[in-house]
């Protein structure tokens, strides 16, 4: 790489965007939805057993199965925001 | 290495112990088309890797690596499982063994029991559980582990009320399927096969016969493998670090090592190998689980001889605080009242203290079975001094019976990725022994035509599975089948009590026929061991197996909502109706096969080049080997003996001559490879002599070179030499008698920017050292030396060395000593950190332990073949545990010092275990490409080359239009070629974007907003 | 390659939320190679809008699509329904493109990107200046090295009293493009090339000389 582009990505921004919207409260009886994107080999299987040995988590957490978390797409991530998931989880 | 010729060869090979070794050997084999009759003592598969939480130094969780594997070998048709069994005689010969095999009854029928674990839940009777190391209880029926291949459970027959008391029979009332069988008894049979490959594994030292250590006396006082079983999230506290004595987490916790080894007087003589980077590993992963816990290890040498080894003790020590304590504890106590343990110990100092800890861990280490001799007499092999199997240093996986093989532990003691690289190897010297029986014992199975449903409306049949009560107990399966009736799309909809039982696949079967279903969901459990099952199912019945999908609503839902019903159905609706959106857009894949060109390469004419080459020769493929310099024999013309005194000159000669004899190996030497094209299955290389050929398969074996110190003096005087050149004085007769040899260890090893260890130089200098004492008793001989690195049964000569008189001073890296050279005479002042002073010798001679480099073609290579290299240089495999000599780039493999420093045995281990490899790809005429893959579409593409950049592959390529082309055959189907694609020109085979988009919106049909 | 870079969401979303309906058109070429306005970018830009109008309560309604290239009038065919449907259009194209539509079309076309500079691709996600098409290439004399498009002050005899240690005295980051050129010459054994003086450049082919045109008679259609 020339010391341009070495410069380049030195320079590149950092600093935060501001956010969009202000931070709300949050209502007691809120439950979350939110949708995980999850690797077949190693994420999808950390499900499984905590299937197996019957660990109890929110019923609003659902699991999408990608071949590898390289899989992921900006427009999947889009996609379940615009369509109102609260949060996503991509594990891998 | 050529065996007794006999004239009957079969095309099957007998395999006892279905650890990672064992389960290696058989895929291998299996793929390659050998029957595999698997000899399991316990009721799985797995062995010991299964027992550990995570491995070394990557980190990796050991299950989620394991666990896929025993899926594939459960599930191979051409491996069938013996548990509860073992091998109690063996007649015959190489190529044509009669073995007598004696299965213990298991009371549970393979065929009925579906694994639902109904009778778990019901059966009365509480035992302690062993693979949980006692720390937790099991039932009397069970199931190992909750991986365990078979999945079938087992009755213990010494717990079983009914069996020891004649009532009870809960889980016959309760068993859904009548899988139980009281009635089972003992069986013996008889399996002929062509060869036999011994993989027992290890058992592990008893603690308590050292009673100073009070394991058994205080409840704090864990062994190394209950640590493991304490990490695991799927162990008794669930992944939550707790000392068992109450359960409180701990603060300070102490690892003790070489519990059991390098102890001839009470213990075992040898270094387990492992102990020193398990308790790192241990006090790493534990300091990840708990920011508060203090580990100290308490050690005698730091044994981190492996591959980026020394840099994940640096990482252990500098990141995450573990101190490391070089001082014996003497004795352990219980604090009154705290549960707490006082350590006695002396510090560097010489100054006794007393520390307390919280709990103490002991690094236990690797013993053979109890009963290996008599295994060993059963097999009819040699067991060496300490009850393992006898090899040498140049066949390090042959018994001393012909035809009968050695992997892993029994072998002696060795870590993972060297297990699972004797697997290959032995799965490839299997391959030479019958290469020409493959393919005779094993049956192909007949499928009808597949019905081309391309053009036709999705008419989806959903199936729910109750799984007995697994899922039908949280989750109302009728409600879920009737609500996704309704679903679009959905032409059939109903429940099944167990879909992969015979009956219900059958079923399955009909249903399709009668609906004319075109798609077909399974809503069960887990789709990473039961889609292949349901997959095959559908394909019998006319679909192409890519028109599946499996719902896991038992893992991912009824298990971890139990007693919630109403939100459980709820949620298991969901996960069905995402997957009838998603199946509604599947499409049929079709898998292509390409042709293999069945003739191997191999790069690099050293020991672990010819081993390779003549491996992959025998087992019946030419072999083009290309060695750059005019003759073969690499570093190893320059070493004459290995430590335990064989001679590596006539070894290295035979070697050359053989290769040259053989009719299907070609030699290229003076040549080097000046361009590759192709893939795996169809490389066609050009070497810089003009030479080329096409082959399918290829070797790297292009070695390392030695270090060429300037240190010490090493360039101003004679006196000063190298253990090789030192080697080679005694080969020819060491001049005059009663001299002074010095010897300084790790001179450019195990600092930056060279930090890691050379492995080679302990036994060198130890070996060299041996020899000068042998040859010349009033010689002597002083070792200057940071930690003494004799792993596994090399402990032995370290023994034998002090016991010659040989002198070792050890000193700090900060410290190291002062050479200087007047005259005739050396004069070495060093810090003797043992005796905490300065010391002061002179010597004759001064011998530099050099190491080894990364061979300066490693760049051109790497490059050349796109293969990556570590921080230091050498060769990076595609798996640091699990694939040992496999390239992330599929048909290249890597052996010898290309890959790591590593010893001569361990060379020839690893180059058999390459061509193990290697041969069973060339085994097949053709190959089939995955399924699943990137698709890539030519005319969306507009050759950005962000695929070909992000792929860790290599399947994007340039072509010869100059545009971006996709090579499917080595796709893994990552997908990263279609995240990263801003043309959307990649899309995988079911997972397409459509089908994802389609995913995501059925699960948010009940938030959705704006789309 | 041109190359682009999206503007801030702030300042697109002031461009198009009084409008109703409105396309966010990526263009695959140029600035897809760049990962700023292809289909893909203009996809999620488009998702990103209507998160915001969901955020702010407006009704706007957004969607996406995209050509081959915006700078072609064939290509635009296919999406030509679609275009007349909305009544604005961002698109994600280089200035080229907004500027071809816009003469296209009789509705507000606003651009998504600000063009930055012809570049090359360094490496995934880097892009540096190379050229700045002046008109009338040097680069023979110069060993490959062009003092226009990377001469902070366009010296054509250099370097500059401000080079230092090879680096412009504008940002020690940035490399002296004389000395680049010095080196290069020298590498090549054409030193002799250094000494003589380049005479004043003619800017006329430049954007000095106005917006420029190029007709080759050979390939244009006569009618």
């Amino acid at each position: 790489m020339t010391a341009q582009a070495q410069a380049a990505v030195k320079g590149a921004k950092t600093e935060e965007a501001p956010p969009i919207e202000p931070v709300r409260d949050i209502p007691t009886d809120w439950e979350p939805s939110v949708l995980a994107f999850a690797c077949h080999y190693c994420a999808f299987a950390a499900a499984d057993l905590a299937g197996v040995m019957r660990l109890s988590y929110s019923p609003n957490v659902k699991i999408i199965r990608l071949p590898c978390t390289g899989k992921i797409d900006h427009s999947y991530v889009m996609r379940a925001f615009e369509r109102g998931v609260d949060g996503l989880f991509v594990a891998g | 290495m050529n065996e007794k010729k006999n004239n009957v060869k079969r095309g099957s090979v007998l395999i006892t112990g279905g650890g990672i070794g064992g389960m290696q050997a058989a895929l291998d084999l299996a793929d390659s088309g050998f029957k595999v009759h698997m000899i399991q003592k316990e009721s799985s598969i797995g062995g010991t890797m299964a027992m550990l939480d995570k491995t070394f130094p990557t980190g990796d969780c050991s299950m989620c690596m394991i666990s896929p594997k025993m899926v594939e070998v459960g599930r191979h048709p051409n491996i069938d499982i013996h548990t509860l069994s073992e091998v109690t005689a063996v007649e015959g010969v190489p190529g044509d063994f009669q073995v007598t095999v004696k299965e213990q009854p298991r009371y549970v029928s393979h065929e009925l029991c579906t694994g639902c674990g109904a009778c778990e839940k019901k059966c009365p009777k509480l035992v302690v559980n062993d693979f949980e190391q006692g720390l937790s209880k099991r039932k009397a029926i069970f199931s190992v582990l909750p991986q365990a291949v078979p999945h079938t459970r087992v009755i213990d027959p010494d717990a079983c009320i009914y069996l020891q008391r004649g009532r009870c029979k809960a889980c016959e009332k309760f068993c859904p399927t009548d899988a139980i069988l009281f009635e089972d008894t003992e069986k013996e049979y008889r399996l002929d096969v062509g060869a036999i490959i011994l993989s027992p594994g290890l058992a592990r030292y008893n603690p308590e016969i050292r009673g100073e250590l009070g394991f058994g006396r205080w409840s704090n006082v864990v062994t190394s493998i209950q640590f493991e079983r304490i990490l695991s999230a799927s162990g008794p506290f669930m992944g939550e670090i707790k000392r068992p004595s109450d359960e409180r987490h701990p603060r300070k916790v102490a690892w003790i090592q070489c519990v059991g080894s390098r102890d001839p007087r009470n213990a075992n003589p040898w270094c387990s190998s492992v102990c020193c980077m398990y308790a790192t590993k241990q006090a790493v992963i534990a300091k990840e689980h708990d920011g508060a816990i203090e580990p100290t290890v308490f050690y005698m040498e730091m044994r981190a001889f492996g591959k980026d080894f020394d840099k994940y003790v640096d990482r252990a020590k500098n990141q995450y605080g573990v101190t490391y304590r070089r001082a014996m504890v003497s004795d352990v106590r219980q604090e009154p009242g705290t549960d707490n343990l006082i350590l006695r110990y002396a510090k560097e100092d010489g100054a006794l203290v007393d520390e307390s800890y919280d709990l103490v861990v002991l690094s236990i280490g690797f013993q053979p079975h109890p009963d290996a001799l008599e295994f060993s007499h059963i097999f009819g092999i040699e067991p060496n001094l300490h009850r393992f199997a006898k090899t040498t240093q140049f066949d390090p996986v042959d018994t001393t019976r012909p035809g009968i093989y050695v992997t892993g532990t029994f072998q002696g003691p060795k870590d993972i990725p060297e297990t699972v690289a004797q697997g290959s190897a032995v799965a490839g010297r299997s391959m030479a022994l019958l290469g020409e029986a493959r393919g005779t014992e094993i049956t192909e199975v007949e499928l009808p035509p597949e019905l081309d449903v391309r053009e036709e409306e999705a008419r989806v049949g959903v199936f729910v599975c109750h799984c007995g009560i697994n899922i039908s107990q949280s989750v109302d399966v009728k409600k879920v089948a009737e609500d996704i009736s309704r679903e679009p799309g959905v032409a059939y909809s109903d429940d099944l009590m167990y879909a992969c039982a015979p009956d219900g696949q059958e079923k399955i079967k009909e249903l399709i026929k009668e609906h004319h279903l075109n798609r077909v969901i399974v809503a069960s459990c887990t789709p990473r061991t039961h889609a292949p099952l349901f997959q095959d199912t559908i394909r019998d019945a006319g679909l192409n197996k890519y028109l599946f999908e499996l719902a896991d609503i038992r893992e991912q839902c009824s298990w971890c909502h139990m007693g919630q019903k109403e939100v459980a159905t709820r949620k298991a609706t969901d996960i069905v109706r995402m997957n009838v959106a998603k199946t509604r857009l599947l499409q049929p894949v079709e898998t292509d096969s390409i042709a293999v060109i069945s003739k191997g390469m191999v790069i690099g004419g050293g020991i672990a080049g010819m081993t390779s080459a003549l491996s992959l020769a025998d087992q019946g493929y030419e072999v083009h080997l290309v060695e750059k310099e005019d003759q073969l024999g690499g570093l190893a013309r320059n070493v004459y003996r290995t430590l335990d005194g064989s001679d590596v000159q006539s070894f290295v000669k035979d070697k050359i001559a053989q290769v040259k004899a053989h009719p299907r190996v070609v030699v290229h030497t003076g040549a080097e490879v000046s361009n590759t094209g192709g893939y795996i299955g169809n490389f066609k290389t050009t070497l810089t002599n003009g030479d080329e050929f096409e082959h399918g398969a290829i070797v790297v074996a292009s070695g390392g070179v030695e270090y060429e110190p300037d240190e010490y003096g090493f360039k101003d005087s004679d006196q000063v030499i190298t253990q090789r050149d030192l080697e080679k004085r005694i080969a020819e007769g060491l001049a005059g008698t009663g001299k002074h040899y010095a010897m300084i260890q790790c001179v450019g090893s195990r600092e930056e920017p060279f930090n890691y260890c050379s492995r080679i130089c302990c036994q060198d200098a130890v070996k060299n050292a041996i020899a000068i004492k042998e040859k010349d008793p009033a010689a002597s001989v002083t070792i200057f030396y940071r930690d003494i690195r004799t792993y596994g049964l090399r402990e032995d000569y370290y023994q034998k060395a002090r016991d010659l008189g040989v002198l070792f001073v050890r000193f700090d890296v900060e410290n190291k000593p002062d050479v200087d050279v007047t005259g005739s005479k050396i004069r070495i002042e060093a810090f003797d950190a043992v005796m905490n002073r300065e010391v002061a010798f002179t010597a004759d001679c001064l011998v530099l332990s050099t190491g080894l480099r990364p061979h300066p073609s490693t760049e051109r290579i790497s490059k050349q073949y796109k293969l990556t290299t570590n921080a230091d240089g050498y060769f990076l495999e595609a798996h640091v545990k699990l694939r040992p000599v496999d390239f992330p780039s599929e048909g290249i493999y890597v052996a010898g010092l290309a890959h790591a420093p590593k010893n001569v045995d361990e060379t020839v281990s690893q180059a058999l275990a390459a061509s193990g490899r290697a041969g069973a790809l060339l085994s097949h005429d053709r190959l089939s490409v995955s399924g699943i893959i990137s698709k890539h579409n030519r005319d969306m593409c507009m050759s950005c080359l962000m695929c070909m950049r992000l792929c860790p592959f290599g399947s994007p390529f340039i072509d010869e239009d100059g545009k971006i082309s996709h090579n499917e055959v080595i796709c893994t189907g990552c997908g990263i070629c279609a995240g990263v694609c801003p043309a959307k020109a990649f899309q995988v085979n079911s997972f397409r974007d459509d089908q994802i988009f389609a995913m995501i919106d059925a699960a948010t049909h009940d938030i959705g907003a704006s789309v | 390659m041109i190359v682009g870079e999206q503007k801030p969401l702030d300042e697109i979303w002031g461009m198009i939320k009084d409008h109703k309906k409105v396309l966010i058109f990526g263009c695959n070429t140029c600035v897809a190679v760049c990962q700023q306005g292809g289909n893909k970018e203009a996809e999620v830009m488009a998702s990103m809008l209507r998160m915001r109008a969901t955020q702010e309560g407006n009704g706007i309604e957004i969607i996406d699509s995209g050509i081959e290239r915006q700078c072609e009038h064939e290509f635009f065919e296919k999406t030509e329904p679609m275009i007349q449907g909305v009544d604005a259009v961002l698109s994600t194209a280089c200035g080229i493109g907004v500027q071809f539509m816009a003469e296209k079309y009789e509705i507000p076309i606003y651009p998504g990107l600000n063009t930055t500079f012809l570049g090359a691709v360094e490496q995934a996600g880097v892009f540096t200046e190379k050229c700045q098409a002046c008109g009338q290439c040097i680069l023979g004399e110069t060993g490959g090295i062009c003092p226009i498009a990377r001469c902070a002050k366009r010296v054509l005899n250099g370097p500059c009293g401000g080079s230092t240690q090879g680096k412009c005295e504008i940002n020690k980051d940035i490399e002296c493009a004389w000395q680049l050129i010095v080196d290069r010459l020298k590498l090549l054994n054409r030193m002799e090339r250094y000494e003589e003086l380049t005479p004043i450049k003619d800017w006329s082919t430049d954007r000095a000389g106005g917006p420029r045109k190029l007709v080759r008679e050979d390939l244009v259609e006569n009618e």
